[in-house]
């Protein structure tokens, strides 16, 4: 395995709500490798969204807090950071696309200016320099007629230019991770293909580092070069996706590929696409043991007593399951 | 139904000035408030000029003459004539009404965005305060405000604008909690922005609408209200031709049948207001496009 850009460790976050505490993010660990993609899968809810967040320090508080663990980041701690301190690594050295293009723009300002703003915030440019180096970045993602967008406002574009304009600024200041989440749910899916497509040609191109939250299988495989299986607020599997996709070892990851349509295999009633049976556990819930345990296929006494640990298998490949002890 | 066939052949865009504004002229009584507000806008920057007389000029001559052909809404009682003091007395009472929205505006609005972007004690603290101004009748508060100040049209503008404090800075504070939920300003954060900066560039630009909104309808309200305290005594002071003093020069003669005095400069507060008043309903409607489903 290559060298490491960015290390979570036993990372906590819980929410204080009515119904009391959320365990979030119940202790985290992984990697992402020097100019690669981790890709980072698990359902609705098991805490992917807030690992992101928390990696950035944007979790809201109240009522969300970061409890404990260590996020290393090239050697520092940011969750030992200042605030102010922490407002030069956001956007310059660590930057995020989000999820929803349509509403991560500033609808007031041109789209020109608001770029030209985020790179002034992190490079000794004038207004004028500013402009060119948006313009520049335009063109690197490769976005039609770039020079009138900049004169454009954010509602006089489409989603998939939006989503465009978006990595354009979040590569601006040059990051050495990028933290996309989730970043082409909301964009139809001729569009998702080419903005994924863009989000791989300029890793290489620029030399980041991507960490890559997706529910989508099928994403991970053509984009990452690691995967971390998430399942109720921890990492269930850590792997290559060789190694994942060629051999699944803990039971969830194995449930999720199974769920997975084929397109060479007729769904017919008495062959029914799998699904994982259950919930995901309440994240109030005081679970003994494994959290995956009640929809397990293969749980036994061990599993309803002693929560297992995150063990390396095979050279890499990393799973929290009793089975494989 | 016209709306509609429009928006199958060519895309509208909706968020355009231009169809914006369009939509604006569609709904008959804004344009109404437009057309009263360019006349009340024309006596202001005019109104010395359009005037028939002078309008501090007296003439014992021809005092109390009722409305006619050499002077169209009669004199007063020293013989000044009525409409040429209306136009030259639109200005007090429209500046006057301005500049207390705009004091209203710069102190109330900051503190809103403020107070709704951080929450918590900050808000908390800001917005008791803002309930204490708000618990009195506002006229009661400018009243007492102008009673402190001494009693001049300036000073009776600046205690309706601080009686608007709260009015604007409630407004604001709803819609900066609404704004800084919003993924633009996550965006910023995630992009390094500081929070003084979020405040400025996202915050309060995008909370302005409705502030605009509200800045229109109440002008409409400072014009009754700067006239209400000249007419009190504690605003413009004789011989200004201000619209509410000139109320209170003419009411001891409403009894003895000289009704032209109080009525004209009545009508015409009441004109501003209506204007104002319209406006910002209709500014409301092409914001808001729930309430142009009709």
């Amino acid at each position: 395995m290559t060298e490491a850009l960015l290390e979570i460790r036993n990372l906590h976050t819980y929410f204080r709500t009515d119904e009391g505490l959320a365990k979030a993010v119940n202790g985290v660990d992984l990697v992402v490798p020097k100019g690669q993609t981790l890709g980072l899968v698990g359902e609705s809810g098991c805490g992917k969204s807030v690992t992101a967040l928390s990696i950035i320090r944007l979790i809201p508080d109240p009522p969300g807090r970061i409890v404990g663990g260590e996020i290393m980041f090239e050697g520092l701690d940011l969750l030992k950071l200042t605030e102010p301190e922490m407002r030069t690594v956001r956007g310059n050295t660590i930057s995020m696309i989000f999820q929803e293009p349509m509403t991560a723009l500033n609808p007031v300002y041109k789209i020109g200016s608001q770029m030209a703003e985020v790179i002034q915030l992190h490079q000794k440019v004038g207004k004028a320099g500013a402009m060119e180096r948006a313009l520049e970045m335009l063109n690197k993602v490769s976005i039609a007629d770039p020079e009138r967008r900049l004169n454009e406002y954010p509602h006089e574009i489409s989603g998939g230019m939006r989503q465009r304009v978006l990595i354009a600024m979040a590569l601006s200041s040059h990051p050495k991770l990028v933290i996309a989440d989730e970043p082409t749910t909301a964009l139809d899916v001729t569009i998702q293909a080419q903005i994924l497509d863009l989000i791989n040609v300029l890793k290489d191109e620029m030399g980041t580092s991507n960490l890559l939250i997706t529910h989508d299988l099928g994403v991970i495989f053509e984009m990452a070069q690691w995967v971390a299986v998430m399942y109720a607020g921890k990492v269930v599997e850590y792997a290559s996706v060789d190694d994942l996709f060629g051999r699944p070892l803990h039971p969830y990851t194995g449930g999720l590929m199974e769920s997975i349509p084929h397109i060479d295999q007729a769904v017919s009633p008495d062959k029914m696409l799998k699904t994982i049976p259950g919930m995901v556990p309440s994240l109030f819930e005081v679970l003994e043991g494994c959290s995956f345990q009640d929809r397990c296929n293969h749980a036994f006494d061990r599993c309803r007593s002693e929560e297992p640990h995150l063990v390396d298998v095979n050279s890499g490949h990393l799973v929290r399951c009793w089975l494989h002890e | 139904m016209r709306e509609m066939e429009a928006e199958q052949t060519t895309r509208v865009n909706t968020d355009s000035l231009r169809y914006k504004f369009k939509l604006f002229i569609k709904n008959k009584l804004a344009l109404v408030g437009l057309i009263v507000l360019a006349v009340v806008f024309v006596l202001v920057a005019f109104g010395p000029v359009l005037s028939p007389y002078d309008a501090f000029n007296t003439d014992f001559a021809v005092k109390l003459q009722s409305p006619s052909s050499s002077h169209l809404l009669g004199t007063d009682n020293y013989g000044r004539d009525v409409l040429s003091r209306i136009f030259s007395g639109a200005r007090y009472t429209l500046l006057a009404a301005v500049v207390s929205v705009v004091i209203g505006l710069v102190l109330g609005a900051p503190l809103g965005v403020i107070s709704g972007y951080f929450g918590g004690k900050v808000d908390l603290i800001s917005m008791r305060g803002v309930d204490i101004l708000l618990s009195f009748p506002p006229l009661i508060l400018a009243m007492a405000i102008v009673s402190g100040l001494g009693p001049s049209l300036l000073n009776a503008a600046v205690a309706i604008g601080i009686s608007y404090i709260p009015i604007f800075a409630r407004v604001a504070r709803s819609r900066a909690v609404q704004v800084k939920r919003m993924d633009y300003v996550q965006s910023a954060i995630a992009l390094g922005s500081s929070r003084a900066r979020i405040i400025l560039t996202d915050v309060l630009p995008n909370s302005m609408t409705p502030l605009i909104v509200q800045a229109t309808i109440y002008t409409g309200y400072g014009i009754l209200w700067v006239a209400a305290l000249s007419f009190i005594g504690l605003g413009a002071k004789l011989p200004t031709p201000e619209w509410g003093l000139m109320i209170s020069e003419g009411r001891q003669y409403i009894i003895t049948g000289e009704w032209w005095m109080t009525v004209f400069p009545g009508l015409f507060i009441m004109l501003g207001v209506i204007g104002f008043t319209l406006i910002g309903d209709g500014i409301r409607e092409v914001i808001n496009p729930r309430l142009r489903l009709k």
